[in-house]
């Protein structure tokens, strides 16, 4: 963890003096035309937003948009919070067993901030003369050294004071109905400058990173056209959600093929493609969902573009397929192990019908052979009839 | 948890003119009367002075001619016209920029 500096040093007091008043105002006007869609939650990764502990005014903090599909994390603006960094007086200050449980006021608004307390406390109750009374043997710079760090140990048991600066960097949680943040890092600032540098950090962030998107804006204009009026599906789960709806099908019928002209009058699909408004791009979605099965070894392209074969229990390729076992086993070369599962893909290959055939769907009859008991796996890559 | 109210940062010369309300001062320390619990805090730039009542925020730290900041709340004397910080919190910022803050705070304004 990298701690902050506490002390401001002449560079610092430099480059506040540079800043140019003008520069520093916050831009008032923004585009608002993108302002309703939010980052798909499988976007919110690329946003820098959600990585680190954000420098924000309270009062932002307080007003934060809850997010529906993330738990734990909010919105500003089309930022992804979850992490924050305050510093501010301490207004009100409780003690309880295991926390401590501030009030802090930066000016613009007030939260409340719990402090967990050190374990280790809670177990040594010794003195610090006692101690240092057990260093005795130790030579003189480590007994100042020891008595300093007893000190602030001490100082840190008793918590900060009404009026205290502080920083603290937390998550925000919602504690009995209330927004607070739970401190991971707390300390105590002895200099009142450091209000001033936050003070001085504060507009340009805002105007640089919060109020500005992190995607370019042909990306956000893309993502705002596919995910259209609805809200929680957008593009890149469409396809998913087709998959599922595919699958479902196909293990209840059980279609021998299927067709893209067939799955869109499937009554799940047409409810999730209902948004789309050229049955062109219904088609793209449909074959992509199929191209997907297809890479997993559920459906094969037939000669027809248009047309899959499904691979089910008891389909035509397993007939195939068992024809090639029961004529290669016999052969000496295949009679101890068994065939080598690539080698039925070429022979299943040789057949007109299943020539673009991909591997992932021989295995996936070979799997369903192997649960009706007529072929059996004898090593990880070969196969073997059960019954000649 | 009630939480006190949000101190909104102002200057001296405007927390004379505003009503009611949490406020954020800061100003020197002219004069610190123990016994009866008012101060007196004047902004070195314009030189308005503010009482404050200190009653919540006795002993101080830090004595006459120290910088202070005062969280509170503005109330009106019966009379009208001068108004009385009740502090809330009082800290002592010596060595504060105060250029500096009166900037940023016009700017953040």
């Amino acid at each position: 963890m990298i701690f902050p500096r506490e002390s401001l040093t002449w560079d610092c007091y430099c480059i506040c003096y540079e800043m140019d008043v003008e520069e520093m105002e916050v831009d008032g006007t923004e585009n608002h035309s993108l302002r309703n869609d939010k980052i798909p939650k499988t976007l919110c990764g690329l946003d820098f937003c959600f990585h680190v502990f954000n420098k924000m005014y309270i009062d932002d903090i307080i007003a934060l948009e809850q997010c529906d599909v993330i738990p734990g994390m909010y919105w500003y603006k089309r930022h992804p919070i979850y992490k924050v960094d305050i510093m501010g007086v301490v207004v009100k200050r409780q003690e309880n067993v295991r926390c401590f449980i501030y009030a802090v006021d930066d000016g613009t608004g007030v939260i409340t901030c719990c402090c967990w307390k050190s374990r280790l406390h809670e177990q040594s109750s010794e003195d610090i003369e006692t101690t240092l009374q057990r260093c005795r043997n130790l030579p003189e710079v480590l007994r100042k050294k020891m008595s300093g760090v007893l000190m602030s140990e001490a100082k840190k048991k008793e918590g900060y004071s009404l009026g205290d600066l502080v920083h603290i960097r937390g998550k925000i949680k919602i504690f009995r109905g209330e927004r607070e943040v739970v401190a991971s890092y707390h300390n105590k600032l002895e200099d009142p400058n450091m209000e001033i540098v936050r003070m001085s950090e504060l507009p340009v962030l805002y105007r640089n990173l919060y109020d500005v998107d992190t995607l370019p804006k042909k990306v956000l204009e893309e993502l705002s056209e596919m995910s259209g009026q609805r809200k929680g599906i957008c593009h890149s789960e469409i396809v998913p959600e087709l998959k599922k709806i595919l699958v479902t099908f196909i293990e209840d019928q059980q279609p021998e093929e299927i067709s893209v002209e067939h799955v869109s009058k499937i009554p799940g699909v047409t409810d999730l493609l209902k948004e789309m408004k050229t049955s062109e791009e219904k088609n793209t979605q449909i074959q992509s969902a199929l191209g997907v099965l297809e890479g997993e070894g559920r459906v094969f392209t037939k000669q027809k573009s248009q047309v899959y074969g499904v691979i089910n229990p008891g389909c035509s390729m397993e007939r195939l397929i068992m024809d090639i076992l029961k004529r290669d086993c016999v052969k000496e070369k295949f009679q101890n192990e068994g065939c080598h599962y690539l080698h039925i893909v070429d022979e299943v290959r040789k057949s007109p019908d299943y020539s673009a055939i991909t591997n992932s769907c021989v295995l996936t009859c070979l799997n369903n052979l192997e649960y009706q008991s007529d072929v059996i796996r004898t090593s990880f890559t070969k196969y073997f009839l059960c019954k000649i | 948890m009630d939480l006190p109210k949000c101190g909104s940062v102002q200057e001296i010369s405007n927390a004379l003119s505003t009503n009611q309300g949490s406020i954020k001062v800061t100003g020197r320390l002219i004069q610190h009367d123990c016994i009866n619990r008012q101060a007196t805090l004047c902004d070195p730039q314009t030189s308005a002075s503010l009482c404050v009542d200190t009653s919540l925020t006795e002993p101080l730290e830090g004595s006459v001619g120290s910088l202070f900041q005062v969280i509170g709340e503005v109330e009106r004397e019966d009379g009208g016209d001068t108004p009385i910080v009740r502090a809330r919190i009082m800290r002592c910022v010596d060595g504060m920029d105060l250029l500096m803050y009166n900037l940023y705070q016009e700017i953040i304004n």
